[in-house]
């Protein structure tokens, strides 16, 4: 067929056939060069949009690494492989549970042949295995045996601070410490993949165990806490509470064992506490060389207060301070009343429980009839109950110039500013940092100072209530401290839970003879560490001369 | 004249055609290659995870006290053996100059280095770790 005679077929054709092949003609024209079109536009200005190759996850979905303020691992998550078995596939349960005993020798063969006679799907042979194992069973080629990886939560440093990261249980969920806010409370702060950054300083924690362990060895005690606080950020620096455990292996430590002293357990402080007592009068406008009488006992109803050992005349507030006068103190909170001392001691923090990102806090057990008794004893630390960390943070207060600054867990930010409300006069701080000197230097507390780190402090002994009453056996001796005494930088509380004296302590237990001495080593190894600028004199010599702490006869304590 | 068109039509379809297969398997060979170093990548940061954990575990404060107790003659470092920069005295008269220390052997520009090359050199530290 010719051109000449196509055209002419077509042209004698009616014309609406020749309408319909022309219009169908243009619209698949027109569509297929959409379609070139759009082609294009894909090859050549769209080249893999970033939605398209969608991240595929691989794995199970872990937790985030929690570190110290330095960037130490304290846990992480590792992948580990777990055997299991599909018992339908197995062709010969016997053969195939010799051979798995075979590598897994801690294996029961019986339990392993009676899993794999079971009638399911799906049985764990052997869960977190090695990668030699791994290999092991991979060359058995066994049918129906099967790997799966899973996240396994490790804690690299073991003991160390467990406590505050504390541990999760098989499914990898938190159950204490900030694994467990880290589920809950911080959640939301926590974004996908980034890690915690504790404010802990994993030296410092383990300096201050390390001393605390040995104090507890020495006076053969049941237990201790430490904490060391900036007094500037509220960062906790260090928080140890002992006896502790591993969260590797959470049980095989007892349960009581979890239990975190500094935030959760809250204790009589004793004459810890007349840090509050004194800085309440100096607020309200009393000076240091105002005088209190501490001749006799006070008798209140069937109480008696008096002191351990009774200077027997007129003290200033200075005095009461560094003999740790227990009738002055009283006669001071007298002075204020109850309802300053009330309002004082909630503007510092102490009536409500300190929180933190920590889910373990205790709430403070204040006196529900606050009389004229609580507000004397009160004054000397007892009849109220806080938590370590509600005595460190109020001291922080004293130490720092007067702002009471919420402490925190988490490494604070540089230039973030902090959430702090001022609760003294800066002229209380002040006075208060140098009453803290006074009581290492000629007070209680002597065993507490470094050469070339001034410390300030307090003393106390507790005498812990047991059964209703007191037990004069059962002490709780502590020191809270700030270094450097003469413009504070870190403020840190030593407990020992129940010491018992030693003949080099000539059967002393006693604040000023176990803690206090703790907290003299802890702190000449940890301000070198913390960058602290030693004071040292004008020839050299440490800026607070070195004693003979032998020469030096324990006068007062308490 | 119109079969001629058809034909080259044809051939450049042909080409077009084997060009687009071409294309095609390279991108599949590419990102076989993808995957396969994705896969790599992971299985060396797990590896890098896991011994990060084990540098952790190694160099915790508690062992090396007790490694340093053991076999390290040094004690904690005392406040008194901090100085300042301006406490450090000038260089008293007559006392060795820098052309006395230019005129020690080893001290002299090219010599040869005192220390041995084949010495073990101290295991460095993985990075990354312990910032």
């Amino acid at each position: 067929m010719t051109e000449e005679a196509r055209a002419r077929r077509r042209a004698e054709a009616p014309d609406p056939v020749r309408g319909r092949v022309i219009f169908c003609a243009f619209a698949f024209l027109g569509i297929f060069g959409l379609l070139v079109a759009r082609m294009a536009q894909i090859a050549l200005f769209n080249p893999m949009s970033g939605e398209a190759v969608a991240f595929t996850e691989t794995g199970p979905v872990g937790r985030p690494d929690i570190l110290d303020r330095n960037g130490v691992l304290l846990a992480t998550d590792l992948q580990v492989a777990s055997v299991y078995a599909d018992p339908r596939d197995v062709w010969d349960p016997e053969e195939t549970a010799r051979a798995l005993v075979s590598v897994f020798p801690e294996l029961d063969e019986g339990a392993v042949l009676a899993k794999l006679k079971a009638k399911t799907g799906f049985v764990w042979i052997k869960r977190d295995i090695t990668p030699r194992q791994h290999a092991a069973v991979h060359d058995l080629g066994l049918p129906g045996i099967d790997f799966r990886q899973e996240l396994k939560r490790v804690y690299p440093n073991g003991r160390a601070a467990a406590h505050v990261v504390g541990f999760v249980d098989v499914d990898n969920k938190g159950l204490g410490g900030i694994e467990r806010a880290i589920d809950t409370t911080l959640a939301a702060q926590v974004a996908h993949g980034e890690p915690v950054r504790l404010s802990l300083d994993l030296r410092v924690q383990h300096v201050v165990e390390d001393e605390l362990v040995q104090t507890i060895q020495t006076f053969s005690a049941i237990g201790g806490a430490g904490v060391v606080v900036d007094v500037k950020t509220g960062e906790v620096i260090a928080m140890v509470s002992l006896p502790d455990f591993d969260p590797n292996h959470v049980n095989e430590d007892p349960a009581e064992n979890r239990f975190n002293r500094v935030t959760l357990g809250v204790y009589e402080m004793g004459s810890t506490f007349k840090a509050f007592n004194t800085a309440m009068a100096l607020d309200a406008g009393v000076t240091s060389h105002d005088m209190f009488d501490a001749r006799a006992p006070i008798r209140i109803g069937r109480f008696s207060i008096r002191d351990y050992h009774p200077m027997g005349r007129v003290l200033s507030v200075e005095e009461i301070f560094e003999h740790s006068s227990n009738i002055g103190s009283a006669n001071m909170a007298r002075k204020m009343g109850i309802a300053k001392q009330k309002e004082f001691l909630a503007t510092m923090g102490q009536l409500q429980p300190v929180i933190m990102e920590l889910p373990e806090h205790g709430a403070p057990l204040a006196p529900k009839n606050w009389g004229e008794v609580e507000l004397m004893t009160i004054a000397f630390g007892h009849g109220i109950a806080v938590s370590p960390m509600h005595v460190v943070a109020g001291v922080t207060a004293m130490a720092n110039g007067g702002m009471y600054i919420p402490p925190t867990m988490l490494k604070r930010d540089t230039g973030v500013e902090l959430v702090e409300h001022r609760v003294l006069k800066p002229e209380t701080s002040k006075e208060m940092n140098r009453l803290f000197r006074l009581v290492v230097e000629k007070g209680t507390a002597r065993k507490a100072d470094v050469p070339g780190y001034p410390v300030g402090g307090k003393t106390g002994t507790a005498e812990k209530s047991k059964g209703g009453g007191y037990a004069r056996k059962a002490l709780l001796s502590s020191f809270i401290g700030v270094f450097p005494a003469d413009a504070p930088e870190y403020a840190i509380l030593i407990i020992i839970d129940e010491p018992k004296g030693t003949k080099e302590t000539s059967g002393y237990a006693t604040g000023g003879w176990t803690a206090a001495p703790a907290t003299s080593r802890i702190v000449a190894r940890i301000a070198p560490m913390l960058g602290v600028e030693p004071r040292l004199g004008p020839n050299h010599e440490p800026g607070i001369a070195d004693r003979d702490d032998d020469a030096i006869q324990m006068a007062q304590d308490h | 004249m119109i079969r001629a068109l058809n034909l080259g039509m044809l051939a450049l379809t042909v080409m077009i055609c084997f060009g687009l297969y071409r294309v095609t398997h390279a991108a599949q060979e590419r990102e076989g290659d993808l995957k396969h170093v994705e896969a790599e990548i992971t299985e060396q940061q797990r590896a890098i995870d896991v011994l990060k954990a084990e540098w952790t575990h190694l160099s915790q404060p508690g062992k090396v006290q007790a490694m340093a107790a053991r076999y390290l003659n040094l004690q904690p470092m005392k406040a008194t053996q901090i100085a300042y920069l301006n406490d450090i005295p000038m260089r008293p008269e007559g006392s060795a100059t820098m052309s006395d220390i230019a005129a020690i052997p080893f001290a002299q520009a090219g010599a040869a280095p005192v220390y041995d090359e084949n010495a073990p050199v101290p295991m460095a530290k993985p990075a990354g770790i312990g910032r």
